[in-house]
């Protein structure tokens, strides 16, 4: 069963026919997150780095952004009998969209706001490709873990 | 020396160590002419500096606000704001201007060997003392979202 | 098995991130101490065994090389891995860790996983992938 996470969207699941997928990950960055023990899966798309930028939209959709939406992920997760000691975590994203430089590069800023979130909160990253100019698809079968990535121009491969 | 090269080497070094560890995005402003720096007087702005020898020698100064310098340390260390103390804010400070420093001159040449001194707090007239004995000297302002600091190597 | 790591270096906050990316790392760690200098890493070192000694190069009144030398001097501490944690850049004085002992370098600023990856390149890999559960978890998010 296919499970779409949409642009600031997120969804976990302890469901063994479900496979999660996020598309069109530009500047956004999905997040995949697999306890292989609990066989629960987590997939998170956001667009933007701080609430702050905007509270009144953070508190309708949190998944919007990185400060809201990364704890989110985790803690429903946690929820199903994840623990993020077992966690196998992947990250995609952070393209440079429409040649943007400096504080408009609003790729780098997702990245660094995740790095900064996951810093403070002893999470590893065990596989990431972050950057460029392209356009990337996330997949995680619940079943087994396994994470399908597919770059624009390179094509699909398991992480 | 290459000032150009070493130039360029200051700035992607200043990138990769305040993205790498302190989470920061960062922007280097166009003009050559801003040279100011806000409160250089006052402690609010921390001033460090870093000796090196190597095939040409000097000193690497760096201007840090205060409130900045606290917002990088709660980053670096991965704490809250509750937790932070003089101590952590000054010692991160060195780490900052320490690893930019080494970091710079691997980009610049790495295959030449370059000595760092241990990096210390001065104050204003130091400073100025310092400025006062370069031969040649490249100055570099950095622009983050809400504050600006500066990078300064002095060279004999 | 319950690994001892110590980490040398004269900055505090950065033997406190380097603490912190061990304790991430998914290593079941049983001890974890810090020294500010060659001198007192030295003293630590003499009185228990330890798995793995991470140091920094540049520190005053003794560098990192010069820690690992008096290391090699002494029977029972020249076999405990060492690796440098260092802002040196030139290729001579990485090859200078290697050839006076060291088991491997991390070059300043590094991401955690350059941590986790070097310690499970000596220390072989995690059980499982699953570790000591965080310590003061009250202050994380999640």
């Amino acid at each position: 069963m296919r499970i779409t996470i949409g642009v600031s969207d997120m969804k976990v699941s302890n469901d063994f026919e479900s496979n999660l997928i996020t598309y069109s990950l530009g500047s956004c960055i999905g997040i995949a997150i697999y306890d292989k023990i609990a066989r629960v899966g987590g997939l998170l798309h956001y667009m933007l780095p701080e609430s702050s930028l905007d509270p009144a939209k953070a508190k309708k959709n949190p998944y919007m952004f990185a400060d809201t939406g990364i704890p989110l992920l985790f803690k429903e997760a946690y929820k199903l009998g994840a623990r993020k000691q077992r966690m196998r975590v992947i990250v995609a994203g952070g393209a440079q969209v429409l040649d943007q430089k400096g504080f408009f590069d609003i790729g780098k800023r997702n990245y660094m706001a995740m790095r900064k979130i996951f810093w403070k909160n002893n999470v590893m990253v065990d596989f990431e490709e972050i950057g460029g100019a392209c356009n990337r698809t996330v997949k995680l079968a619940v079943r087994d873990g396994q994470i399908l990535l597919k770059t624009s121009g390179i094509g699909e491969r398991e992480i | 020396m290459e000032k150009e090269a070493l130039t360029k080497a200051m700035k992607s070094s200043i990138s990769e160590v305040l993205e790498k560890m302190f989470y920061l995005p960062l922007d280097f402003p166009e003009s050559k002419n801003e040279k100011e720096i806000p409160n250089l007087k006052t402690d609010k702005t921390i001033i460090s500096r870093i000796k090196f020898s190597g095939p040409f020698s000097g000193y690497l100064l760096l201007y840090i606000p205060r409130e900045l310098a606290e917002s990088l340390t709660i980053s670096f260390m991965g704490i809250d704001e509750d937790n932070i103390s003089q101590d952590y804010v000054t010692s991160t400070v060195k780490e900052i201007i320490n690893m930019i420093t080494g970091n710079a001159f691997r980009n610049f040449d790495d295959q030449a060997v370059f000595d760092l001194g241990i990096p210390e707090l001065i104050n204003f007239d130091d400073m100025i003392r310092e400025n006062s004995k370069s031969e040649e000297e490249i100055f570099i302002s950095i622009n983050t979202m809400e504050s600006r600091m500066a990078l300064q190597a002095i060279i004999y | 098995m319950a690994y001892k790591i110590l980490v040398v270096d004269d900055s505090l906050p950065m033997r406190s991130v380097i603490k912190k990316t061990i304790m991430a790392s998914g290593f079941n760690v049983g001890e974890l101490l810090d020294a500010s200098s060659g001198k007192e890493a030295l003293t630590i070192l003499k009185d228990e065994w330890f798995d793995l000694v991470l140091t920094d190069y540049n520190m005053p009144d003794m560098n990192g090389l010069e820690l690992i030398a008096e290391m090699k001097k002494d029977d029972l501490l020249k076999d405990i891995p060492v690796v440098v944690i260092t802002t040196e850049g030139s290729k001579q004085r990485m090859d200078e860790f290697i050839e006076k002992g060291a088991e491997g370098y991390i070059k300043k600023p590094f991401p955690p996983e350059e941590i986790r990856n070097k310690l499970k390149f000596i220390m072989g890999d995690t059980e499982d992938g699953e570790r000591s559960p965080d310590k003061g978890d009250e202050e994380l998010d999640f």
